[in-house]
């Protein structure tokens, strides 16, 4: 009962912050306030190998998830592609990532629970990982615990990306648009036609529209490394 | 003669930005909402306006570079304008303030809607009677505020997102004044900065709105040299 209540708070809070970095700290501080363990780490991971972003309570629980990276294998990983929840009761005698767990006992992570972070949408945006010292130090409870705990945060971070890609969407298309402008007025042609010269030097040179049109909108001129799209070489100075 | 075109309702699936400003309307007790999205370079996305004149008064924002709508972007605070004629008003903004009293506004009040501590849109609100907003009516609205800024900022960005740059949103991002301001930039041979700038003068010295000015730019009813 009393920890029902706790978690509501704990995830209210989990929503409220807007920082990326930080609702990643806010989640494993929740972890540890909300469960009884040493510490807590959570990643956010690229096609099951690149960290982009982490967070720990401690440096052990960060030892222990990037040691599942370096050794190939452990629960945070399986998890994650399995969509399910680990618990491992005695890294000493538990044997389904063998490595891991040797190293890990040895700096003394005896219990864990590892969790994908998923909230509906099948993708996994990474793995929450609690550890305690003693052995035998989490039961079934603690493991839904950290399961509810997960799926908010995945859907905190979801909503901090959303918000980012909004801001961050809103602002392309005032330079995308100063850029269209800028290829209307040096070709005479229209915005429909700009934007598909825009689009298509962006291809030709595989960078993000966005940054094309910011060169574009700060030189008035359109990037002269790349050839004219069909038509011979263009200039920089806007004469075709 | 440019026409003052009200392109400011939202399409019809942001229901929750036009129940928010409907709501706020009652809750404030004022004439007129709107909510709009101010970007970092310059840009003014208009999400909805529940009438011309909210749709005018962020036009005119728009077209000054300033108001109480920037300030509540830029501080992280609600501004309150009781005496839109008053000193302080006409100080503060001196052609805002001057042009908003001719359009027979009397009072404005800025919310910015954060997330964290971080404004994501404002929300922009006025009365055609001035008078400071009385203690239950800003309890009220801002109550109505902090319980519907999640659920706005989730429509937002279900909406606002798409990374294709040119699919149209349906809502008033003012595309064309930024198009304008890249015209201009190369006919004057000018920054795009200083070309909106003359955008903007150009459009208030006509006493036009400068979304309307910026199309006569972009069709070739109007060269700058």
């Amino acid at each position: 009962m009393r920890r029902d209540s706790q978690l509501h708070t704990l995830l209210a809070d989990l929503h409220d912050v807007d920082d990326p970095e930080q609702a990643l700290q806010r989640v494993v501080d929740t972890a540890v306030a909300l469960i009884n363990c040493d510490a807590s780490a959570t990643a956010l991971l690229r096609d099951h190998t690149h960290i982009e972003q982490a967070a720990f309570t401690d440096d052990l629980a960060k030892r222990a998830a990037l040691l599942q990276l370096e050794l190939d294998g452990g629960p945070c990983l399986t998890a994650m592609l399995e969509g399910t929840t680990i618990r491992i009761d005695n890294t000493l005698s538990d044997h389904r990532w063998p490595r891991w767990s040797a190293a890990v006992a040895e700096f003394g992570v005896r219990s864990s629970i590892s969790v994908s972070l998923t909230s509906g949408d099948p993708r996994s945006l990474g793995s929450l990982f609690i550890y305690s010292r003693h052995v035998d130090a989490f039961d079934a409870e603690d493991a839904a615990a950290v399961k509810v705990l997960a799926y908010h945060a995945a859907i905190a971070v979801r909503h901090n990306r959303k918000r980012a890609n909004m801001t961050r969407a809103i602002d392309s298309r005032t330079v995308i648009g100063q850029a269209e402008g800028i290829v209307m007025a040096l070709y005479d042609i229209t915005a429909d036609q700009a934007f598909a010269v825009l689009t298509r030097y962006s291809q030709a040179s595989n960078r993000k529209l966005r940054d094309i049109a910011a060169e574009v909108a700060r030189t008035r001129a359109l990037p002269g490394d790349v050839a004219w799209p069909g038509d011979g070489v263009g200039r920089s100075d806007g004469i075709v | 003669m440019l026409s003052q075109t009200y392109i400011g309702r939202a399409p019809a699936e942001f229901t929750r930005v036009q129940q928010f400003t409907a709501a706020a309307v009652d809750a404030f007790d004022v004439d007129g909402a709107a909510l709009t999205i101010i970007g970092a370079t310059g840009g003014r996305l208009l999400v909805h306006a529940t009438d011309t004149l909210s749709f005018e008064l962020d036009e005119l924002q728009f077209t000054l570079g300033e108001g109480p709508c920037i300030d509540a972007k830029y501080t992280g605070s609600p501004v309150l304008v009781g005496a839109m004629a008053g000193p302080e008003a006409q100080a503060r903004w001196p052609g805002f303030a001057r042009d908003a009293v001719i359009l027979d506004v009397g009072a404005e009040f800025a919310f910015p809607l954060l997330s964290a501590t971080v404004p994501f849109a404002v929300l922009q609100t006025y009365r055609h009677d001035p008078g400071e907003l009385s203690r239950d009516h800003l309890a009220a609205g801002m109550s109505l505020l902090e319980t519907s800024k999640a659920r706005i900022l989730h429509e937002l960005t279900q909406h606002l997102s798409p990374v294709v740059a040119h699919a149209p949103l349906g809502v008033n991002d003012r595309t064309e004044v930024h198009q304008a301001s890249g015209m201009v930039a190369v006919q004057l041979g000018i920054p795009i900065d200083d070309a909106l700038a003359r955008i903007r003068a150009a459009a208030y010295s006509r006493h036009v709105p400068v979304s309307a000015f910026a199309h006569d730019v972009i069709t070739g009813q109007y060269v700058f040299r």
